[in-house]
């Protein structure tokens, strides 16, 4: 039984899949194919597919069928997470500073001279059709918080049925990994087995600068969320829901998170 | 039989009430309410005498709770912790 892997910068943090007896050419794909999409998806260049719907808010914009999934991802994100997760925050990134990719520094915050406030809920921002969508004029999308998690799992389905597809920390394991009894993955300081399961972690951690800054915004206030949760990592059926799990937890903070992720996760770990 | 002053009365209610208040006090400040506490303390820790090493959370009907490095455990019997070295991590980027 070989074991192959490979790791590749994208999506603005580092890549790595594995597939067990399955080749290199399935990992050089699925590489090809993050590196595809990414172009696609990303804010940071004008140009993309999610720019173009960006700066065309007000009519239907015709969209391909990965944005389309994509947005629709959106809007089940939201619902699942009774309206924390939240892809309409584009405005609130921009003012805090994340207006460009990570690695080049934030620029300056005007979010204590702008007037933010509780956001509408997505479905009054975003519409989704077939082969088209339409973004309400003074909003725009950001896709960075869900698009790893369902990649990770459109990818494990690429690869083959025993791998595993780690997208910057969202990841899915399919089959049962090396041993047969599960993908052993580092997760909240111990190693868990993950068969068929998902795993992301949400934090303010990774992508913070100046006070309070950071890129987990809070839907109800606008602003970036001000959490007594650092971290959370969550354990689920998918890396999508596991991506939107961990973030709802943290938005929700201490006192609530565990009652949410004990009705919706088989494992999770908080942080503060 | 003689009857007890009403003076003596009000005083000894207002004694009682006195002691009363002073005991609900010491408690309560002795029990002080953490926001940011984990939820239900008193349940995980009988809980964890129960399930060895690792307790069962305080917020799981099965399963294991535990103390990692700095943050708070619970995996559910579906997720299986090993002792094997991990192949990757999921963790913040």
């Amino acid at each position: 039984m070989s074991l192959e892997s490979l790791s590749f910068p994208a999506l603005g943090t580092t890549c790595h899949v594995f597939g067990l007896d399955c080749g290199a050419a399935p990992l050089a794909n699925a590489a090809a194919w993050v590196g595809t999409l990414q172009l696609r998806l990303t804010r940071f260049d004008a140009d993309s597919e999610l720019s173009h719907l960006n700066s065309s808010a007000g009519p239907w914009v015709p969209v391909s069928s990965d944005l389309e999934a994509l947005l629709r991802e959106a809007l089940r994100a939201h619902r699942v997470s009774g309206g924390l997760v939240h892809a309409g925050i584009l405005n609130v990134l921009l003012a805090a500073g994340y207006t460009r990719t990570f690695r080049l520094g934030p620029t300056p915050s005007t979010l204590e001279t702008a007037e933010f406030q509780g956001l509408p809920p997505l479905p009054e921002i975003l519409e989704v059709s077939l082969g088209r969508a339409r973004l309400r004029p003074g909003f725009g999308i950001d896709l960075g918080g869900i698009a790893k998690g369902w990649m990770a799992d459109r990818l494990a389905e690429q690869i083959g049925e025993n791998c595993l597809a780690n997208l910057g920390g969202d990841l899915f394991a399919r089959g049962g990994g090396p041993d047969g009894k599960g993908w052993p993955v580092g997760f909240g300081g111990t190693t868990v087995l993950l068969r068929d399961q998902g795993a992301a972690t949400s934090g303010t951690r990774g992508r913070s600068w100046g006070d309070g800054l950071h890129h987990l915004i809070d839907p109800r206030t606008g602003r970036p969320s001000e959490s007594n949760l650092a971290e959370v990592s969550v354990v689920a059926a998918s890396a999508a829901d596991a991506e939107v799990f961990a973030k709802t937890a943290l938005l929700l903070g201490r006192a609530s998170a565990g009652f949410f992720l004990e009705h919706s996760s088989p494992g999770w770990w908080l942080s503060s | 039989m003689k009857a007890i002053p009403g003076w003596l009365l009000k005083v000894s209610a207002g004694v009682l009430t006195g002691l009363a208040a002073a005991g609900s006090t010491a408690y309560v400040t002795g029990h002080v309410k953490s926001p940011s506490a984990p939820l239900h303390p008193a349940v995980a820790s009988a809980q964890a005498g129960r399930f060895g090493h690792l307790g069962l959370g305080p917020t799981s009907s099965a399963g294991s709770a535990s103390r990692s490095v700095g943050g708070h455990l619970v995996l559910k019997p579906s997720v299986e912790s090993s002792s094997l070295q991990p192949i990757t991590i999921t963790s913040v980027s």
